[in-house]
């Protein structure tokens, strides 16, 4: 892999171009060179795969959990009326 | 005054929910939540001239809530696992070498096929951490993607960056957050 490496990088991608364009495919897609190329770089570098899957693993949890803890959490009409009521303590 | 306070009346009805729903996820704790969504209203109300109608209400009232949560974590010292580095926005030059390979340091952990993230609470933990960890630009355009569906283009205009620039802070915070939890998670598991 020594040697491998920066030969790969010249013709195909460097690890810090293809992690960049992991983030764009997930984000906005890539266009069929970069798409391409980045299969490509994939294909030689472990890492890279391995970042891919991470962060888009990382971001299913995210979005999960937030989906579900901000479901469903509501304040009760008590909880509304006590806020009212400290605002009105300040308005004079 | 009064006007601020008819208009606040307003917004309680319309945001207090969400704000709330936000409090106690970042929170965990329903009553603290119901605290610091008070002072959150409070503070606005105390600072209304200066809500210039640039954001919508709705973040603005948010941004408020965030700095509160950040100023009780911060105060309760919460961060309690490791950052290897400061957490500050990190330059690509930390995570890759003079070529553009991984530095052996940041290389992403190979893990079999079935070492998948775990959704456990130990886990979810140790992500809250890391987002708190990240910094403000980076926490708000990893969470704020998630968030009442905005479209990057708002968000965008929100957090007051262009699109491309979007990509590339997204990229450092995306290297950063997963290198956070490799750290604390993958290699500690």
């Amino acid at each position: 892999m020594k040697l491998i490496t920066p030969i790969v990088h010249v013709f195909i991608l460097s690890c810090r171009k293809a992690s960049a364009l992991i983030v764009k495919k997930q984000e906005f897609g890539l266009n069929q060179l970069e798409s391409t190329q980045l299969k490509w770089h994939k294909s030689m570098c472990q890492y890279c795969t391995a970042f891919e899957k991470q962060v888009e693993e990382v971001d299913e949890l995210i979005r999960k959990t937030i989906e579900e803890e901000l479901s469903g959490k509501v304040l009760s009409d008590g909880d509304k009326k006590k806020i009212r009521e400290e605002l009105q303590k300040l308005v004079k | 005054m009064k006007e601020a306070y008819v208009k606040l009346e307003d917004w309680i009805m319309q945001y207090s929910d969400h704000l709330y729903s936000w409090a106690s996820y970042r929170l965990n704790d329903p009553e603290l939540a119901k605290d610091l969504v008070q002072d959150t209203f409070i503070a606005a109300y105390q600072s209304f001239d200066r809500f210039e109608g640039r954001s919508s209400e709705k973040t603005w009232l948010t941004s408020i809530l965030n700095n509160k949560i950040r100023d009780y974590f911060r105060k309760n010292k919460h961060q309690i696992f490791s950052l290897n580095e400061q957490s500050g926005e990190r330059n690509l030059d930390e995570y890759f070498d003079s070529t553009g390979a991984w530095k052996p340091e940041y290389r992403p952990s190979l893990l079999d096929e079935d070492q998948a993230l775990l959704d456990v609470p130990e886990f979810r933990a140790i992500l809250y951490g890391c987002l708190d960890a990240l910094s403000d630009r980076f926490r708000k355009v990893m969470v704020g993607k998630f968030l009442d569906t905005k479209d990057s283009t708002e968000l965008c205009q929100e957090l007051g960056i262009s699109a491309s620039n979007f990509w590339q802070i997204l990229h450092r915070a995306k290297l950063q957050l997963r290198n956070c939890l490799d750290t604390n998670w993958f290699k500690t598991s």
